[in-house]
């Protein structure tokens, strides 16, 4: 399998089946759901920024600050208006190396723009009605929607 | 298939490394070719034999099958590597770069048995005496870590050492291995012989006490080739000098050397032979040396922080680990050697990585030694032989500490510390060694290292105590206090901010001699003299360091034996001192610039650095302000007084001595002789310039003239009015007509008016022109007096006046005109700066072929005016007056300019900006500008560049730079022309890229050289990288979306070899969203490609056979070029030439060019080149995907023979620049 990898810029809330290579910074505490699984946020970057990656138990433990990773097919979701990459169940995460990787830990991409809210609402609202044809083809939907969103977000 | 015994150990999360997967599935393949034959030796070594005559990669396959079952399984180790040594042909290159390869990266990760299996293969290639077995020596020796005392590195110790010592006579006779060896074991031992608090003390006593039987004879038997290590040799030895064993060696290195080796005389021979690169480096473990590298080409200032958390915590964070600081320093100080680029950017310098080195360690002992291994190369440095690259970082640790307030005292520490090195380090050779030290401190000035000794020696910041000791090691180097200075002092040692970070400090870290000169520094400023004056005594111990004591220990009580053949001090002496004399007037020189302008390549370096020690620390903010108001003070100080040196015109650059004229006026007749007696004895001017009238026509009327007798004549007058021609004659600019006409009424210019009375061809004049010219020959400053009043006499017509100074010039003993112009005028430019830009232009006009253009004359007028000079000589451009340059060959002068002093360059820009130049002609200066080096002139052609409206010819102008990440000058007018003007550049950059050059780099400097008016576009790899910098570079990336931009990429990704498509991906990507779009559509339409789609397949299937394939796939070209020729006449023609020139690969795909049914067959082809159907996915990872498949199949099949650390390196390099 190859792989379209993407900047950490370039990921929009909600995507699916992104893959993304990063360094990691920081991994901080856990917090125990409701049905005992360990969750870690760890501060991810790349060289166009920094993100929280959220992390499930095992996956949490073998990370450490320096490490370079990627996640195969991962995807985003919001919580508390941050924007978090998830690997999820089909998602996949892998260690490659270490240190040796260029970041930028500005800006901080979690960090929603107003683009990005309106744009939430309104993906919200259209919840309501049915989707059609968005499950077949997801990449090219996401091809597509990319710079429409990258040109908003140059100008912010 | 059977389980496979584990290799590595890892995270679940961690990718097995593909060199593993490769040897697994080796592995496998040999095991099911054994599977079926049991027992019989004979039998298995047949199939392998025959399995690997199949092909070459079978072969491989047995090599690393065999490597592999040799490594995790014991039990059939014996007969692996029996069969490895059976089947190979290569003399296991192979299977010895796989094993260098899992020790370089993979160590730490083995499982125990592979790692003791990997010893053991390392044993019986040893024994089998195999010519490759230093590799892997080499990287066991790298293996052993210094600093580390976990029973994994002891027992690697002296597993190795059990296995060199037992098979002596089959590695001894390379002599290349020995010094490592030799040096690798001392370092151990020094570990191994500091205190520990652990229970290990008895265990390490005892591989100590092995170690040193070893290495010890060992180095003694091959003290010759031992001396390649160089300096480092000692530096290693003085610290186990202490030991029992080596006392006898130390005595006599110190003192009876040519009994180790009739070739060795001595410490100095040994301090100045540079330290080799391969044992430096092998103190480090390859992946040590990966990250320090990486760390000091990649991170910038501001990110650094985390990267230096990371480095503590994976390799300094134990109590012992704290010596391999110093091979660390070592290591970045002769063996790192960035880039001028790379110095010049935001990455971290290397001064700034040795001072954390040195800040953050704990061991006061260990900083000692640290500042030995920063300073070690300049105790005997000889600029002509060494690198003064290995003096920079010690140099800039003093400087840019010094300016940062709160780390002053590792600065002051540093300079303490040279100071007692050079005192008690060798103290035969003291007087030596302070010599070097200061040709250290001179090269640093004169290669521009440092701008200055000033900021190092900046005695404002340091104690009484201290100025003494510097002054002592640097002599004249060090400046005098002046008053001021030592107010400054007090004034600013109690800055409570430095107290307040000094106090914030939570532990101390720093070594004693810091703290004491921190100490004694602190206590001046509360007055305590008496504390000052007891801290000698004790610096000197504590600042001194172990090191000093032990070689002085030794060097100093035996009466001075006879020292053997040449005793270095007196055969050094001569040589050195030749040097520091004629080091003098660059210093003098440096110092000078830095009072006068300033500017030049230190001045900005030392900027940047203040730029990041502005990142580094927050809480230096308020100092750093306090800093630079006491520099512009400082400056606008230097300004006044270069004000009042003008108005005073201080003329200290010649003097005419007096003359006794009483012989000549003997020589005289009476006539001549009274009148210039009275000349001399009268005071009136009016009276003066009377008789001068009289002795002017007393000559012209004499009836034979000779040269004597103008001589003589000449002499009297020049020393007559002496006083004349010493007084500045100019009034001033802004004077009236009748304050000029003042200024030329004194006796001298008598002379110049009764020539001006006789018309230019009159007789009359020649003995007049013989006098000016023997008067000038006594005082020059007759030349520009002449000049001075051609201009200001109105008397004569306007036309012509100047012929007279050219018939001046004529009688001069150099007729010359130029040469004789510029005489005076470099003259007048140091004696007065006013009157040269009053005069200029008039001198321009009217010699304008001899000044214009001219970069002597140039440099001459910017390096004596200032900024009211400058005023006016724009003013004068500006109305017309003066035209200082010519249009054509202004590059010349341009290129010439790029060396001057910054400031000179800045006015001559200003100058070049106040002419109205056409910004072409300025064009070809464009390649030229390095803008790491050539900041004054890369910026002033930006900023004309800005002015212009984007055209074809400026562009291309612009991408005919070699494209470099560094370089401002392209993204930033790029940028700035997409802000402007959007779509006209997006036109002229797609017409750019449709339409690409030469392509070679002969044809490009053709096309530049013959300075043809219009300009071709650069080859379209340069356009693309530029580009694709931009892209890094800047955020806004509009004008690439640019519609026009889109269509180009997209026709260069259809079009564009596909080495220039791997080499952009990234770049390429930002059209290949659309791309997917359109293969969708395309899909149906691509029947009519494909012919050229099987063309282009086989192209891609041999990328090396690209000349054979390049017909073949031409052949598929024509049909589709007609309909291309439809759309875009001039692009489709020239883009299809270009790229079948270029390779096969890209001669298929040349003539898709604008209808989107080829593209669809194009990604086929890359999906099928990748072998991993990448469906709906872009080309791009594919492409990534391939690229690094191919670079490992290179690593595998090519040059296993080549130093294995090189394969490693570059397999990780292929990471390391795809995410960068």
């Amino acid at each position: 399998m190859s792989h379209q990898f993407v900047h950490l810029k370039d990921l929009r809330p909600m995507q699916k089946n992104v893959n993304v290579h990063f360094i990691v910074l920081e991994v901080y505490d856990p917090t125990r759901t409701k049905d005992g699984n360990e969750v870690r946020n760890v501060s991810i970057a790349d060289r166009t920024g920094r993100m929280t990656l959220a992390l499930w138990n095992d996956h949490g433990r073998q990370v450490h600050p320096g490490d370079i990773c990627r996640v195969l097919n991962g995807l985003t979701t919001v919580f508390k208006q941050e924007m978090t990459l998830n690997v999820g169940k089909n998602g996949e995460l892998q260690k490659t190396g270490d240190f040796m990787m260029v970041f930028s830990e500005k800006p901080n991409l979690s960090e929603m723009t107003p683009d990005m809210l309106a744009k939430m609402q309104e993906m919200n609202a259209a919840k309501a009605a049915p989707q059609s044809g968005s499950g077949g083809a997801p990449s090219a939907g996401r091809a597509r929607g990319g710079p429409s969103f990258s040109s908003g977000w140059g100008k912010t | 298939m059977t389980t496979i015994p584990g290799l590595i150990q890892q995270d679940a999360i961690e990718v097995v490394p593909d060199a593993v997967k490769l040897l697994q599935s080796a592995y496998n393949e040999v095991k099911q070719l054994l599977n079926s034959i049991e027992d019989s030796e004979s039998a298995m070594n047949d199939v392998l034999l025959k399995h690997s005559l199949t092909s070459h990669n079978a072969c491989n396959a047995v090599q690393l099958g065999l490597l592999y079952s040799s490594l995790c399984e014991p039990a059939f180790a014996a007969k692996a590597f029996k069969f490895l040594l059976l089947t190979t042909k290569d003399n296991l290159n192979l299977a010895v770069t796989e094993i260098s390869r899992l020790l370089g990266e993979y160590w730490a990760k083995l499982l125990d048995t592979p790692r003791r299996q990997l010893l053991w293969l390392f044993h019986e290639l040893v024994k089998s005496n195999t010519i490759n077995a230093e590799h892997v020596l080499h990287h066991l020796l790298r293996r052993m870590t210094g600093g580390d005392l976990s029973p994994l590195n002891l027992w690697l110790v002296e597993t190795v050492l059990d296995i060199l010592s037992q098979h002596r006579h089959n590695w001894l006779d390379k002599k290349a291995v020995v010094p490592v060896v030799v040096y690798s074991y001392l370092r151990i031992i020094a570990d191994h012989a500091a205190p520990v608090s652990h229970g290990l003390q008895g265990a390490l006593e005892r591989l100590r006490k092995r170690e040193i039987d070893f290495v010890l004879p060992l180095l003694r038997d091959n003290f010759t080739d031992c001396l390649s290590i160089g300096r480092d040799l000692l530096r290693l030895l003085q610290d186990l000098a202490k030991l029992p064993e080596f006392e006898r060696l130390w005595s006599e290195i110190l003192h009876s050397p040519t009994s180790l080796s009739p070739k060795f005389t001595g410490v100095s021979q040994l301090l100045a032979q540079p330290p080799s690169p391969v044992c430096i480096t092998s103190r480090l473990t390859h992946d040590m040396e990966q990250r320090i590298k990486w760390y000091l080409k990649f991170v910038h200032m501001g990110s650094h922080k985390r990267y230096l958390d990371w480095l503590t915590r994976k390799y300094l964070n134990t109590p012992e680990s704290q010596s391999l600081r110093v091979d660390w320093i070592r290591f970045v100080v002769t063996q790192v050697h960035p880039s001028n680029e790379t110095i010049a950017s935001e990455v971290v310098q290397r001064w700034a990585f040795i001072s954390w080195l040195i800040l953050s360690c704990t061991s006061p002992t260990v900083v000692c030694n640290m500042k030995l291994a920063l300073y070690y190369d300049w105790l005997m440095f000889d600029p002509a032989q060494h690198n003064l690259m290995n003096i920079e970082p010690g140099v800039l640790v003093i400087q840019n500490n010094l300016a940062r307030s709160h780390q002053q005292h590792l600065a002051i520490g540093m300079l303490d510390f040279l100071c007692r090195l050079a005192d008690n380090y060798y103290p035969a050779l003291a007087g030596d060694l302070r010599r070097r030290l200061r040709l250290c401190l001179l090269s640093a000035v004169e290669r521009k290292v440092v701008h200055s000794l000033a900021h190092i020696f900046d005695l404002a910041k340091m104690d009484k105590q201290m100025h003494g000791l510097l002054r002592h090691t640097f002599a004249d180097l060090v400046p005098a206090q002046a008053p001021q200075a030592a107010a400054a002092a007090s004034a600013r040692l109690p800055d409570p901010a430095s107290a307040v970070v000094g106090g914030l400090q939570p532990t101390p870290i720093y070594d004693s001699a810091i703290i004491v000169s921190a100490a004694s520094s602190g206590v001046s400023s509360s007055g305590g003299i008496a504390r000052q004056t007891s801290t000698p005594p004790a610096s000197s111990t504590s600042g001194g360091g172990h090191h000093h004591e032990s070689l002085s220990r030794s060097a100093t009580p035996p009466p001075k034996p006879p020292t053997p053949p040449a005793p270095p001090a007196p055969s050094a002496a001569p040589a050195s001192v030749q040097p520091d004399v004629s080091m003098e007037p660059s210093a003098a020189a440096a110092a000078a610039a830095f009072v006068g302008s300033g500017g030049g390549r230190g001045r900005r370096r030392s900027e940047s650095a203040e730029f990041s020690d502005a990142e580094m620390s927050d809480a230096e903010n308020g100092a750093g302000g306090g800093a630079g108001g006491t520099v512009g003070g400082a400056s606008g100080a230097f300004f006044d007084l270069r004000r009042d040196f003008q108005r005073l015109k201080l003329r200290c650059h010649y003097q005419v001595d007096r003359v006794d004229i009483e012989s000549y006026l003997q020589q005289l007749d009476p006539v001549m002789r009274d009148r210039l007696m009275q000349l001399r004895d009268e005071s009136d001017t009016e009276a003066q310039c009377e008789i001068m009238y009289q002795v002017v026509q007393g000559i012209i009327e004499e009836e034979d003239i000779d040269l004597d007798f103008s001589r003589r004549i000449a002499t009297c007058l020049c020393e007559i009015c002496h006083s004349q021609l010493e007084d500045p004659i100019f009034p001033g600019e802004s004077a009236d007509a009748s304050s000029l006409e003042d200024s030329v009424s004194t006796p001298i210019f008598v002379i110049c008016r009764t020539l001006c009375q006789y018309s230019e061809d009159d007789p009359k004049r020649q003995p007049l022109y013989l006098l000016l010219s023997e008067m000038a020959a006594r005082h020059p400053r007759i030349g520009y007096y002449l000049l001075y009043f051609l201009k200001v006499d109105r008397a004569q017509s306007q036309d012509d006046k100047f012929v007279a100074y050219k018939e001046f010039c004529k009688s001069q003993e150099n007729p010359d005109l130029r040469t004789c112009l510029f005489k005076d005028l470099n003259l007048l430019a140091q004696d007065d700066p006013r009157l040269l830009a009053y005069l200029l232009p008039d001198v321009f006009r009217n010699f304008a072929s001899q000044c214009q253009n001219n970069p002597h004359l140039m440099r001459i007028i910017v390096s004596s005016i200032d900024c009211s000079q400058l005023q006016t000589m724009v003013a004068d451009i500006m109305q017309g007056h003066l035209e200082l340059f010519r249009k054509d060959n202004l590059v010349t002068l341009l290129r010439d300019s790029l060396s001057w002093e910054s400031v000179e360059q800045l006015f001559l820009w200003q100058l070049l900006n106040a002419q109205d130049l056409p910004t072409e002609r300025f064009l070809p200066l464009l390649p030229h500008l390095d803008s790491g080096r050539h900041a004054e002139a890369t910026t002033n052609l930006l900023l004309m560049l800005k002015l212009e409206q984007p055209s074809f010819d400026l562009v291309c102008a612009v991408l005919w730079r070699e494209p470099q990440l560094t370089d401002p000058l392209c993204p930033s007018i790029l940028h700035f022309w997409s802000e402007q003007k959007l779509d006209r550049l997006a036109e002229i950059l797609n017409n750019c890229l449709m339409s690409p050059g030469g392509g070679t780099a002969a044809s490009a400097h053709g096309g530049r050289g013959g300075g043809s008016s219009r300009q071709s576009p650069p080859p379209l790899e340069q356009s693309l990288r530029h580009l694709d910098i931009m892209r890094q570079r800047l955020r806004n990336l509009s004008l690439l979306q640019h519609e026009l931009m889109q269509e180009a990429l997209r026709e260069v990704v259809r079009a564009a070899p596909a080495e220039l498509r791997y080499t952009f991906i990234d770049l390429l990507a930002l059209a290949a969203d659309d791309l997917d779009d359109e293969q969708a559509g395309g899909r149906t339409r691509s029947l009519r490609a494909v012919p050229s789609r099987k063309a282009a397949a086989a192209a891609r299937g041999h990328p090396s056979s690209g000349a054979s394939s390049g017909g073949g796939s031409g052949g598929g070209g024509p049909q589709k070029r007609s309909s291309s020729g439809a759309t875009r006449s001039s692009g489709g023609g020239s883009s299809g030439s270009g790229a079948s020139g270029s390779g096969g690969a890209g001669g298929g795909r040349g003539d898709n060019s604008s209808t989107s049914s080829s593209s669809s067959s194009d990604d086929d082809g890359a999906a099928s080149g990748g072998g991993s159907g990448a469906g709906g996915s872009s080309g791009g990872a594919g492409i990534a995907n391939r690229r690094r498949q191919r670079a490992k199949k290179r690593l595998r099949h090519g040059g296993t023979s080549v130093n294995s650390s090189d394969s490693g390196l570059s397999n990780s390099d292929i990471f390391t620049t795809d995410y960068q």
